[in-house]
């Protein structure tokens, strides 16, 4: 008999042998006591989770001599048929291998003969997220009304990827990650059964390393014990290629005393003894995680860092990290982030104490210096870009009155094009620089383009354009407003136009005559202002 | 080959000979380190202990002298020139249906290369194969490999071999007396003696020479000349992404000669015109240098043209120096 692996021979045999993952346990184990069994479901969540052990718990419970119970004996020959993958009525498929619409269209042949024994015919379809689109929608009608004594399970890594269709005729069943805690007591378990000796700091090593999944565990577990009689931290580190605990102190200890030297000679010792920098980057981030969060002290380990510095160094590792990816030799971007933290000459806090020092001397200056008039409009337009920062939701009360709204509205009618720009709507805020608003009725401002920008007004009415306006200015409003457009003789409006606005119509006015017909034409079409006009 | 007489790897290689003394041998290992550190001379030694009669890769009994000659009927590599396929899968499924009572050994090359189906369609066969088959797959990039693949095997790291390994084995293999090539090469090869046996062959070490000419000379040229040599860069996407690696080194040595933390560069034999050069950059030219490097190679990564990436990086770095 060749050597059958951990995860292998530990496979749950019964539903109590199963560890953690109770929500779907006791709901399993209800549904099999009460003879409430749907007639398909879904198995989804990470890998080495428990999904295909629990389908086959699942087709034992149903098919034992004395099912369907929750606790089926393991001994009759349905079960011992299940275990070995030899039943006649539990058909295991690969959902990957076999994905095709004619695999589905021949399982739907096979499904129409009754049980040879047993009492339902369970199919076990793994990896089922690798199907095609076809052999899913062929599979529909089969999986909603299967004939009686036919029972689907479906599990699968990528839940995803799977039809809602589908979804919606399962009961589906997320299975969850294994804690760290779950991890090391099964583990403890079985290397107690196995009769080997097993250090706690390893094994939470190898539960933290798992990440989830109860197989890796397993399988790490497996290796170490192939590598030697005693499973210690050492094995496992050494066993997975990462570097301990310790040596991550040291480097951020050498790091913070600035000690160069040091830093790179232990990137490269880690380097040529072959550890995964990568992994060892992906180490220190969560170690600094653990600074930042207190978990770990870090005056406990003579380290200076305040928690901006910390917060700073996990962004240049991340950037590290990342940069890892498309460097072939993953010791460089770690000493460059190195550099650059040590670089960086002062840390934040220092920096930090700077900003507040100059802060002060500038509203000193402010203080000293009174403002005088030719800097006042600047100065007054400076405040209200100011203003527009501070509160970026700028807002003005709309009352009942039409009139009033309407002179709320062009009077700030500069203001919201410059919300529309910070939207970044710039289309939108170009098209309406050249109407304005005419006329406020209820919720529907009316905007007049003049007969020349048809086109600017022809764009702002198209839906794309006009949702996104209208959803600036009613936010600004804080009231839903709509936008209609008018083509309107201005001169009417002329009045009621803001300032500013009128000042830059009278220039245009003046100036008109004295400009080429041409030159008059290009600035109907386009508007603007004439600044040089240069012969060729 | 006996698993004790792979040099290097000793991690590697006491896991599996501990594996078939104590009769713990698993059903799927993934093995996965660099090019050219000893993955497949380690898997083909241990297929060589688990297929001998007596165990000890004797060399001598007639499963020894059938792997030799390479064909022995219990062993078989699966190895392709471009993905490798569901049809691939399928027919190992086939292959591997019948019942043995012997160890029956499936080596499968750069198993990075299945497609994503492949991979699928190969889990369940991964996992619970028949009896007695074992499933090698190599790779050098555990990244892309599915996790659910990885889960499945014993994973065993094949780290970079230590400088004087290579250097020793180097001198075996090429039978050289320059002594400070062999270094070079050694030191190169970033502990895989594959890589060094390619390095000693290739153009490299010219080529490195040429790349490192240029950076000296960058600082000086006027923006012409740079824009020339960017124009007369060749265009192979491999050749300049190693190009820009050298860059990234150069770069990184510079900075080290700026902060004077001089034990560990990479271009030890350039120690003049480094000195030199560093006077041309400050700390921060030089962070932006190095970061834009690394920036141009996830590019070059994603198939932006070549020739753009040249000449942008090669304008930059000539910006960054001091006039």
């Amino acid at each position: 008999m060749a050597y059958l692996s951990l995860y292998r021979r530990w496979r749950s045999q019964s539903f109590a042998d199963v560890v953690g993952q109770t929500h779907i346990v006791q709901t399993l184990q209800n549904s099999l006591n009460s003879g409430r069994i749907a007639h398909a479901y879904l198995f989804t969540g990470p890998r080495g989770t428990g999904k295909t052990t629990i389908a086959r718990l699942l087709a034992k419970g149903l098919n034992c001599v004395n099912g369907p119970t929750a606790d089926f004996c393991g001994q009759c020959h349905e079960c011992v048929g299940i275990t070995n993958g030899n039943s006649l009525n539990v058909i295991e498929i690969d959902g990957a291998s076999n994905r095709g619409i004619d695999e589905i269209r021949e399982l739907r042949e096979q499904v129409r003969f009754a049980p040879t024994d047993g009492r339902y015919r369970v199919y076990i379809i793994d990896e089922v997220h690798m199907l095609t689109t076809e052999a899913f929608n062929a599979l529909l009608k089969t999986l909603e009304e299967p004939p009686a004594r036919v029972v689907f399970i479906l599990a699968t890594t990528d839940p995803q990827k799977i039809p809602a269709t589908i979804l919606s005729r399962c009961q589906r069943y997320d299975f969850r990650r294994f804690s760290t805690e779950q991890i090391c007591e099964h583990l403890r378990y079985v290397l107690s059964k196995e009769g080997v000796q097993a250090e706690q700091e390893a094994l939470e090593l190898v539960a933290e390393h798992a990440q989830g999944g109860m197989r890796d565990a397993l399988g790490i577990i497996d290796q170490c014990m192939a590598y030697s009689d005693r499973i210690s931290s050492q094995v496992v580190s050494e066993i997975l290629g990462v570097a301990p605990r310790s040596r991550i102190v040291s480097f951020l200890q050498a790091l913070d005393k600035q000690k160069l030297e040091s830093v790179f000679k232990e990137i490269n010792d880690l380097y040529m003894e072959g550890k995964n920098l990568h992994q060892f980057v992906k180490d220190i981030i969560s170690f600094l995680r653990d600074l930042v969060l207190q978990t770990v002290n870090a005056a406990d380990l003579n380290l200076s860092w305040s928690k901006a510095d910390l917060v700073q160094m996990l962004e240049v590792f991340s950037q590290c990290e990342r940069d890892m990816r498309y460097v072939s030799t993953t010791s460089i971007p770690l000493e460059l982030a190195v550099l650059k933290l040590t670089q960086i000459p002062t840390t934040m806090s220092a920096l930090q104490q700077k900003v507040n020092q100059l802060e002060n001397q500038i509203a000193e200056l402010a203080k000293a210096r009174p403002v005088t008039a030719a800097t006042a409009t600047s100065a007054a337009t400076d405040t209200t870009r100011e203003a527009a920062n501070e509160e970026p939701e700028f807002r003005l009360n709309v009352t009942r009155d039409d009139a009033a709204n309407l002179k709320l509205i062009q009077d700030n009618w500069h203001r919201y094009l410059k919300s529309l720009h910070e939207e970044r709507l710039v289309q939108q805020e170009a098209f309406l620089r050249e109407g304005f608003p005419v006329q406020v009725e209820k919720n529907v401002l009316i905007i007049a383009f003049p007969k020349e920008r048809g086109f600017h007004k022809a764009s702002i009415e198209q839906e794309k354009h006009r949702e996104p306006a209208e959803r600036v200015l009613s936010k600004m409003l804080g009231k839903q407003f709509k936008i209609q457009c008018i083509t309107g003789d201005s001169e009417q409006y002329k009045s009621n136009n803001p300032p500013e606005m009128s000042v830059s119509e009278e220039t245009k006015s003046e100036s008109e005559p004295e400009y080429d017909e041409s030159v008059n034409a290009a600035l109907r079409m386009f508007g603007g202002k004439i600044i040089e006009i240069r012969d060729k | 080959m006996r698993l004790s007489e792979i040099i290097g790897q000793p991690i590697a290689t006491t896991t599996l000979a501990r594996a078939i003394e104590t009769n713990r041998i698993s059903h799927a290992y993934l093995f996965h380190g660099e090019a050219g550190v000893g993955k497949e001379t380690t898997a083909r030694s241990f297929v060589n202990h688990l297929l001998c009669e007596t165990r000890q890769a004797c060399g001598s009994c007639s499963s020894c002298q059938s792997l030799k000659r390479n064909n022995n009927p219990y062993f078989h590599v699966l190895e392709t020139d471009t993905s490798i396929k569901i049809q691939e899968i399928r027919s190992l499924k086939r292959d591997t249906q019948f019942k043995q009572e012997q160890y029956n050994v499936w080596l499968i090359k750069d198993a990075d290369k299945m497609t994503l189906q492949a991979a699928n369609s190969f889990l369940k066969l991964l996992e619970e194969p028949p009896e007695y088959v074992v499933w090698i797959l190599l790779t050098t990039n555990l990244a892309s490999i599915l996790p659910t693949i990885v889960s499945r095997c014993q994973v065993i790291s094949f780290p970079r071999l230590s400088d004087d390994i290579v250097r020793k084995l180097l001198q075996e293999k090429v039978n050289n007396a320059d002594q400070s090539k062999i270094d070079l090469v050694a030191r190169m090869a970033r502990g895989s003696i594959g890589k060094a046996l390619d390095l000693w062959d290739d153009q490299f070490i010219e080529r490195r020479n040429w790349v490192v000419k240029q950076l000296v000379k960058l600082p000086t040229m006027d923006i012409p000349q740079v824009l020339g040599l960017s124009l007369t860069w060749e265009e192979k996407r491999d050749l300049v992404i190693r190009d820009l690696e050298q860059m990234l080194e150069w770069y990184r040595d510079l900075w080290c000669v700026k902060t004077k933390a001089t034990d560990s560069l990479h271009h030890i034999d350039y120690l003049h015109e480094l000195s030199v050069t560093c006077e041309k950059y400050t700390k921060e030219s030089l962070e932006q240098i190095t970061s834009l490097i690394i920036e141009m190679l996830t590019y070059l990564n994603r198939n932006v043209r070549v020739r753009f990436v040249l000449g942008h990086l090669l304008l930059q770095m000539r910006k960054g120096a001091l006039a």
